[in-house]
């Protein structure tokens, strides 16, 4: 019996269950790979999250209408009616299905991300799982509430209205909705991001309604009897129609500002921060305590701004577009490095900490992170595609090592050697050079960029270096849309070094590597 | 033709309302096996209600169904198996040609003949590889006979299964469906509002209206009891006559007439003459049309 109900649901829906498939991972592939591009965020995996957000709400419709609600609207359950078939059946097997194909797109969906990010992401089982569940989580409970609402008919359609203009409105408010199951499980900020904690919470209470959405399905298609299902079915008069439209036209109309006025937010800023300019370039620097003389910030900040006009200038970079520098004192952060930084979305703003009063701390570190975020933020994260990347890390060591004493340099120097020694360097390395840092650790990672930039210093002058700083790193993007895909697709980071150096990447990395291989590694370093 | 036998279906007391609508109020009718049994009723009596009830698409409120030698309240899948059915409206997936529905239909019956499906398909002239919404309204419902009849049913119930069909095509169905009775001795059970539907294919009638049973046999038997009377003022019916309408009086004489029900053999013993009444007319009075003078 329940082969035949199968047999039947897939004979009747096979094409649009296919259609729905392809258009599913097409779009996926698209925001996949356009954000595996795009190098933001955790790459092929945060679109695959954005795919799911936005479209398992679409397929959830789809099929939703196409298991439950068309059977009604056509009529169709009076004639199962009189068949000797169990309702119970009927509405597992359709639920069942539902999730089932919910499942395989959002599968699919994974495997996809997988494809697009491989080679650059390490997929570890434990990282695969997280992400499934997370992803499957989600999809059921949006198929679930699609399913539940396919029993309500022609109704259906008020409960839509009327939960996308509360979505819209929750967005609006300061409602951290994204924070909650089941939002938090495709929330960008852990999708595709979390590797190691599984989402037990945000998993038991997505499960729990997805639960509650199962007995509302069993309760609305058992309980009401033939003829209220039907009555529920039938499809929306004209009269109806005018009248829903009516409706939510005029509470469109009420709702208005509400919907549309999302609070603009104040432009960023820390009020009482100690501020130096210099030729544009303007560096606020905030204590931790606010009554201390701010010495330390003033010397801090004039040094940095003078300094990071000089290579604003150098990168090519207009004045307008520099972003305001912000730093922060914070002394409980990373012992090692003493800096740390945080995106600041829509602002054209970089907010830096340092614990800049720590004995670790280094003011030309802090210069050559800055920079790094300059470029980041300027080319709208672009530079962190992974075949860019190495670049901005090679600059970086080149900003820090311009004033650095000669132990650090020596120290950094056998830091490259020993990783190029053990670990090799190919054109494959910079191509996929989140890899090779996840490989060889990223501090070792940057001392080899930032050696393959002092050899290109020395070999093709500083002239080739900063032309090829300026075209590999340095193009200004306004917008994260296609055209800025198709510009890094036009002008390959391989061909950039061509036209800036004469040479070919690939013959350059050879020197390089003998170049870093021609240090003499110190014994006991060796031992 | 078979002999008639044992009771195949009897509802007792049968029940159930809509909010405050009562749509069948204490029902009975018993359906022997082999019989064609016309279920007659005006738009709105109950019938479709009654036989929703007896397909267990909704639960009674109070009554017991007896159906196939078990008493039940819900007719239950195993009973529904033994059940062909024919519903008022026949909705198909429009995709679905009539072997496909077949296949499907198929294997929700486990004496499901296929044999005999082709069968039917064949004698009743449906195309096997149209699909059913290019099928016409006659066709469909041969179509759902078709389906009804081939797991070989120990009961076929159709629930006014002519609405709509052109003279014809009403014509044809009954025929098939008597000749189903006859030759195999198929016990059917079909409603109607169409008494000639009734006066030609069923053996015994139950009439009902407002839910409630108002006559059940055979026709013949319904002839010899529903008599025309003439009564003036003060006339007194003996205990057994039961006044079905009393009629307008005659605008000259003033004399009333009344259509009342008696056993035949009380008719025979009383000096009461009473004038027999074409079927059209008892059915009339039995759903109590006031204002119609016979």
């Amino acid at each position: 019996m329940t082969g035949v109900l199968i047999q039947k649901e897939l004979r009747r829906h096979w094409p649009a269950f296919l259609l729905l498939g392809f258009l599913t991972w097409s779009a996926i592939f698209i925001a996949a790979f356009r954000l595996n591009a795009d190098g933001t965020g955790a790459g092929a995996f945060t679109g695959v999250g954005w795919g799911l957000f936005w479209l398992i709400p679409v397929t959830g419709i789809i099929l939703g209408r196409a298991l439950i609600s068309s059977e009604y609207q056509a009529k169709t359950q009076i004639f199962l009616e009189g068949l000797p078939l169990p309702k119970w059946r009927m509405i597992t097997l359709k639920l069942v299905l539902g999730f089932l194909l919910t499942c395989i797109y959002t599968m699919g969906s994974i495997a996809i991300g997988w494809l697009i990010s491989m080679g650059a992401e390490i997929v570890t089982p434990k990282f695969l799982g997280i992400m499934t569940a997370s992803a499957c989580g989600w999809s059921l409970f949006v198929t679930g509430f699609f399913l539940v609402t396919g029993f309500l008919g022609r109704y259906r359609l008020i409960i839509y209205l009327t939960l996308a203009l509360s979505i819209r409105m929750i967005r609006n408010s300061s409602i951290p909705i994204r924070e909650f199951p089941p939002f938090a499980l495709i929330d960008s900020s852990r999708f595709g991001l979390e590797k190691e904690v599984w989402p037990v919470f945000d998993l038991q209470v997505t499960g729990l309604i997805i639960l509650g959405w199962i007995v509302a399905a069993y309760t609305l298609g058992l309980a009401k009897e033939g003829n209220i299902s039907s009555m529920l079915g039938e499809k929306m008069s004209y009269r109806e129609k005018m009248f829903i439209g009516g409706a939510f036209g005029i509470g469109f109309m009420t709702l208005f500002p509400f919907i549309l006025n999302e609070p603009k937010p104040e432009p960023f800023d820390i009020p009482g921060a100690v501020e130096e300019e210099w030729e544009g370039v303007v560096v606020k620097i905030s204590p931790e305590e606010l009554e201390k003389p701010v010495d330390l910030e003033v010397a801090i900040a004039g040094k940095l701004a003078r300094r990071l006009a000089k290579q604003r200038d150098w990168l090519g970079i207009s004045k307008e577009d520099f972003p305001g520098i912000f730093i922060v004192e914070k002394s409980d952060i990373d012992e090692e490095e003493r800096i740390d930084w945080e995106e600041i979305p829509e602002e054209n703003v970089v907010l830096m900490y340092a614990g800049y009063r720590q004995p670790e701390f280094s003011e030309n570190r802090l210069l050559s992170w800055t920079l790094s975020q300059v470029v980041r933020k300027y080319s709208k994260s672009r530079v962190s595609h992974e075949d860019r990347w190495w670049v901005v890390c090679g600059l970086e060591g080149l900003w820090e090592m311009e004033q650095t004493d000669a132990d650090t340099i020596k120290a950094r120097e056998q830091m490259a050697a020993k990783t190029v020694k053990q670990h090799g360097l190919t054109i494959d390395n910079l191509m996929g050079w989140s890899k090779y840092q996840d490989d060889v650790e990223w501090r070792n990672a940057d001392a080899v960029a930032w050696m393959g930039m002092r050899k290109l210093e020395q070999t093709a002058g500083s002239e080739a270096v900063r032309t090829f700083a300026r075209m590999a790193v340095a193009h200004q993007v306004t917008r994260t849309d296609g055209r800025a895909v198709a510009w890094d697709y036009l002008h390959p980071v391989t061909s950039a070094f061509e036209k800036a150096t004469g040479e070919s990447l690939e013959n350059f990395v050879t020197e390089w590597r003998d170049y870093i291989l021609s240090v003499d590694i110190e014994k006991e370093d060796v031992e | 033709m078979p002999p008639r036998g044992n009771t195949i279906l009897k509802v007792s007391n049968l029940k159930r309302s809509y909010g405050n609508f009562v749509a069948v109020d204490g029902l009975n009718l018993q359906v022997n096996e082999g019989e064609i049994y016309g279920f007659l009723g005006v738009n709105g009596a109950g019938k479709t209600t009654t036989i929703r009830m007896l397909m267990g698409i909704i639960t009674p409120e109070a009554g017991t169904i007896e159906l196939m030698g078990e008493t039940t309240k819900r007719t239950s899948l195993k009973q529904k198996q033994k059940i062909g059915y024919v519903s008022q409206e026949q909705v198909f997936y429009p995709w679905m040609t009539a072997q496909m529905l077949g296949k499907f239909v198929g294997g929700l019956y486990p004496d499901w003949d296929k044999q005999e499906f082709e069968r039917l398909l064949q004698v009743l002239e449906v195309p096997p590889n149209r699909k059913s919404s290019h099928l016409s309204g006659g066709m469909r419902v041969k179509l759902a006979l078709a389906l009804a009849l081939a797991p070989r049913p120990s009961l076929l119930i159709l629930d006014e299964p002519t609405a709509g069909m052109d003279p014809v095509a009403r014509r044809e169905f009954l025929d098939i469906i008597e000749h189903q009775a006859r030759e195999y001795g198929r016990t059917t059970f079909f409603s109607t509002h169409l008494l000639n539907e009734v006066e030609r294919a069923a053996d015994k009638v139950g009439i009902i209206h407002r839910g409630k049973t108002r006559f059940e046999g055979d026709l013949t038997l319904l002839q010899s009891r529903v008599r025309k009377i003439q009564a003036t003022e003060g006339t007194v019916l003996p205990a057994g006559f039961e006044v079905w309408q009393i009629l307008d009086p005659d605008p000259i004489t003033g004399q009333r007439e009344m259509v009342v029900d008696a056993p035949p053999e009380m008719w025979a013993d009383s000096s009461i003459a009473g004038e027999k009444l074409s079927l059209d007319d008892i059915f009339i009075s039995c759903v109590g049309v006031a204002t119609m003078r016979i």
